[in-house]
């Protein structure tokens, strides 16, 4: 009969052996790859806005001058940091144009190593520039890459570099999966759980999320929405409607972080996600806000489920993109029982 | 040549065992710092705001942002109005932050941001005895810098805020429940509140 020493040894053992398979049991990149092009986009198309008013937004003279920065970054922030303090107004134009000139390889997945450490130092850099025109958007946006630019595994699949690697040769087939891969998808997972439930719990304290009329507010905030939704609210059916919205948002929130590791319930809270970001950014305009938690949801979609919806597509392909595989696995292989058994990972 | 389709490893790291522990490290103080700031966003206790101070230098560089509180409380819709004035006889220019109009609707959102800075500002300002005094108006001289030194012969700028309202909640279901009510303009004078200044500031000289 075991000791009870024993008991603890292997129970650690364990513990240790599924942490190691949950971050660092190789994965397919391609979910990766596809959240570096929806980053790399977003970025682009933040980072050119921005350009349409570069003194404005970035210069010497524009909303946010250097002085009061620097009086707010002393008082409160001395490890800020930004690379457009270094530029003179005489050099935006250019340091502007090599900006976007990094972000669209970034989104091509062009010397992925190099740009996405780069485009994270470009996002960073803009947010510290000018803080006071930041939302929701820059944060995720610039999570996402800082993920993808410390793993070094963003150009490892739906890239330029693989692209040029299999025209040398080195490489053939859907990419090979990598521990690198499934490190960068496991901190997008994780990260964005928290995000949904810290999202989720401070909305407990608002009474409009208890009573069901947060929605209802948000229609009629007329400096959010893009057009009138107002105008279509018109009896009790429609009332209700919002109340249900409210009370699934809410929901969704609050059972993401825990329910998306069951694979049963994946399915349905991506489903969730993507109908609550589509609601968001029709009833608030908050579009790159939604387009940049999605696709921090692609980090739950199995490279086998996406290449099997694209086979489909292309009429190539088998079973139907719902049938989620385990990759990446749910939480079962973090799991001490998971370990104990010795469950090899399903592919 | 790569080995394609199956993971040759059988699904063992492909990392040596030093490195998944220095990574490990690393992914617990990534994850202790960011819920140590979710939890450190206000309201917070003492004891939150404590655990998560060390971290501080940690956000300063990384950039990450803290709390995803969106939406917790829906609260109206600080709008910032700039009054312009010209020396040369022109007529004053009133611009309104966010401006309406204002394409790609990102830059919309960018203003609406700043509008909701100088609000937060204001309010600091008003806290601690009116504005001008410190700290929490920097901001508001920037912007009417920013905007005289954009209007070539400014002579002035006023900043005054106020808040765009949203509708009562009975009224609203009122509407929707009676086909007869009338209906509810958002943008009616009756949901902005009376503007309040910020302030009067020079433009600076060309």
């Amino acid at each position: 009969m075991p000791s009870s020493l024993n008991l603890r040894e292997s129970s650690q053992a364990g513990r240790a052996e599924g942490w190691d398979r949950f971050f660092f049991r190789p994965a397919d990149p391609l979910p990766l790859g596809l959240i570096r092009a929806a980053c790399g986009l977003l970025l682009l198309w933040s980072v050119g806005c921005l350009g349409l008013d570069l003194p404005g937004f970035l210069g010497s003279t524009g909303w946010a001058d250097p002085g009061t920065l620097r009086a707010l970054r002393t008082d409160s922030a001395p490890w800020e940091w930004s690379l457009w303090n270094l530029v003179p107004d005489g050099l935006l134009t250019p340091s502007w144009a090599a900006a976007m000139g990094v972000l669209a390889a970034f989104t091509l997945g062009l010397g992925s190593r190099y740009t996405a450490p780069l485009a994270w130092a470009i996002a960073v850099s803009t947010s510290r520039r000018n803080p006071f025109i930041l939302f929701g958007f820059d944060q995720v946006v610039a999570l996402w890459t800082f993920y993808l630019a410390i793993t070094g595994a963003s150009g490892q699949a739906f890239s330029l570099d693989r692209l040029i690697a299999a025209r040398r040769g080195k490489t053939q087939g859907p990419p090979r999966p990598t521990t690198a891969a499934n490190l960068a998808l496991r901190l997008v997972q994780v990260h964005l759980c928290v995000i949904y439930g810290a999202a989720g719990l401070a909305k407990l304290r608002g009474v409009s999320w208890w009573d069901g009329t947060a929605m209802l507010k948000l229609l009629s905030n007329a400096e959010f929405r893009p057009f009138d939704l107002m105008s279509w609210l018109s009896g009790a059916g429609s009332l209700y409607a919002l109340n249900l919205a409210t009370h699934l948002s809410l929901g969704t929130e609050l059972a993401y972080p825990i329910l998306i590791w069951k694979r049963g319930f994946r399915p349905w809270l991506l489903l969730a996600a993507v109908v609550m970001h589509v609601g968001i950014a029709l009833t608030l305009g908050l579009l790159e806000f939604s387009a940049a938690m999605l696709a921090g949801n692609l980090a739950f979609v199995s490279g086998e489920g996406l290449r099997r919806l694209w086979g489909r597509r292309h009429g190539s392909g088998g079973g139907s993109p719902l049938e989620w595989s385990d990759e990446p696995p749910p939480s079962a292989t973090w799991s001490a029982r998971g370990a104990a058994s010795g469950g090899r990972p399903r592919r | 040549m790569d080995q394609d389709h199956a993971d040759s490893s059988g699904g063992a790291p492909d990392w040596p065992r030093w490195a998944r522990r220095v990574a490990s490290g690393l992914i617990v103080f990534q994850f202790a710092s960011v819920i140590a700031a979710e939890l450190a966003a206000p309201p917070a206790s003492p004891l939150e705001r404590a655990l998560a101070e060390p971290f501080g230098p940690y956000y300063q560089a990384v950039d990450q942002g803290h709390a995803h509180r969106y939406y917790a409380d829906i609260p109206p819709t600080p709008i910032v109005t700039a009054e312009l004035r010209f020396e040369d006889g022109r007529p004053n220019k009133t611009i309104r932050i966010p401006e309406r109009s204002l394409r790609p609707r990102l830059l919309y959102q960018r203003h609406l941001a700043i509008a909701n800075t100088l609000a937060q500002e204001a309010s600091v300002g008003h806290a601690h005895g009116g504005p001008g005094e410190a700290a929490p108006t920097a901001y508001a001289r920037s912007v009417a810098r920013h905007l005289g030194e954009a209007n070539p012969g400014c002579s002035g700028v006023v900043l005054r805020l106020q808040l765009h309202l949203m509708p009562e909640v009975d009224r609203m279901v009122q509407a929707a429940l009676d086909p007869d009510a009338p209906r509810i303009d958002l943008d009616a004078d009756e949901f902005y509140t009376t503007p309040q200044r910020i302030g009067d500031f020079p433009c600076p000289p060309r």
